[in-house]
């Protein structure tokens, strides 16, 4: 029925990609949890941009980590789907597949903007 | 009370309400973050992408698991998308706040306008396809429940639904919000897919544009931990609840109540566009 090569390889990258990432994340924000982050409810609207690795929120680093691996494990998808569709000798969507994942790494070169 | 434990049982709500209203918990979460814990709108809108990634892969394997998803299909659809997705991220940085609480205010009241619309559900045959959706081997089949016999299923007008997914796309990148309230009603009224496989593909679509518009958040530095943690891991443990909940919930006093809910959203991202 669904025969596509791409279905397998990519539901055990998303099983376990995701709960690793999930875990990295969660241990981050334990640790928030645990040292108490310097911003109270009231300074919420003063928060400026963070950039990695953000060191002055505790537990920042591993949040990131965690977030980064949720976001390669999204994009690694297309990377997947590539590598199966040319293996089956589907040209066309290994050539889309291949576009699509150039597109969402793209969004790094905005950090050059 | 500590702020990470706010977000999160905030964002848990978020979570929970947005899938027993079947919008999403980016379009719950983003006017809380904004309008009452004021919270910077990018700060906000790139802590609801990253979600959004999570939410989608997290339930991905699911789909995929039962076939119901289709990935080819998915794939192309995200071309627009992806593309439209970094220039909405663009736009919401050069335009500032108060033009992205605008542009939420009216994705609110097209959210109102999308919960009264009924879905046709009717598709067509694999041979009567696009013949660029038969070219490009996108008719599938899937099953109902398992067990049940394939039900095979075409795909139509396969180019113009992609120029329409670029608004799905502009809607991630500048609002955070996963996009599939466009979406789902593309693939209804415009590609004819089974409701369930639009549902699927759509899952599977979110993750890839709001992937791409999380990145780019992330490398312009908004993708605060201190916000994204806790909402990531709240909207995603929200809306699983939210799913094992919604079967049983669903009434039309309900639906009522989240148009009250919507309508409250809607005159508090105006007011914070109006006051900045």
């Amino acid at each position: 029925m669904n025969a596509d090569p791409s279905v397998r390889p990519l539901i055990l990258l998303l099983t376990w990609g995701t709960r690793l990432a999930f875990l990295i994340c969660l241990a981050g924000v334990f640790w928030m949890f645990w040292a108490r982050p310097p911003v109270t409810m009231s300074q919420l609207h003063t928060l400026a941009p963070c950039p990695f690795p953000c060191g002055a929120v505790p537990g920042a680093p591993l949040v990131l980590a965690g977030i980064v691996a949720l976001l390669a494990v999204s994009a690694g998808r297309l990377v997947l789907c590539a590598v199966a569709y040319l293996r089956a000798g589907d040209q066309v969507f290994g050539g889309i597949s291949i576009g699509a994942f150039v597109l969402v790494m793209s969004a790094i070169l905005l950090r050059l903007v | 009370m500590d702020v990470p434990l706010i977000l999160l049982m905030s964002s848990m709500a978020a979570g929970f309400l947005g899938v027993i209203m079947g919008v999403g918990g980016g379009v719950v979460m983003i006017p809380m973050m904004v309008g009452v814990l004021g919270i910077p709108v990018h700060l906000a809108v790139a802590a609801s992408l990253v979600a959004v990634t999570a939410n989608s892969i997290s339930g991905a394997s699911i789909f995929l698991r039962t076939g119901v998803a289709n990935v080819r299909l998915g794939i192309l659809m995200s071309l627009g998308a992806l593309v439209a997705t970094l220039g909405g991220v663009l736009l919401g940085k050069a335009a500032g706040g108060r033009v992205v609480t605008a542009a939420f205010a009216g994705l609110l009241l097209f959210t109102i306008w999308i919960m009264f619309q009924g879905r046709r559900n009717t598709w067509v045959a694999p041979e009567d396809s696009d013949p660029l959706a038969l070219r490009l081997g996108l008719p599938s089949a899937y099953r109902a429940a398992p067990g049940d016999p394939p039900l095979p299923y075409g795909v139509l007008r396969v180019l113009p639904a992609m120029g329409v997914m670029t608004l799905a796309g502009l809607s991630a990148g500048l609002l955070g919000v996963g996009g599939g309230l466009v979406q789902v009603p593309v693939m209804d009224r415009m590609l004819r897919l089974p409701i369930k496989v639009s549902t699927a593909t759509s899952n599977f679509m979110m993750g890839l544009s709001s992937a791409a518009g999380a990145t780019a958040y992330l490398a312009l530095g908004d993708v605060h931990p201190l916000v994204a943690g806790p909402v990531v891991l709240g909207i995603v443990a929200g809306s699983r609840v939210g799913s094992a909940v919604a079967p049983r919930l669903r009434s039309r006093h309900i639906r009522w109540l989240f148009l009250g809910l919507l309508v409250a959203m809607f005159v508090q991202m105006t007011w914070k566009t109006v006051t900045g």
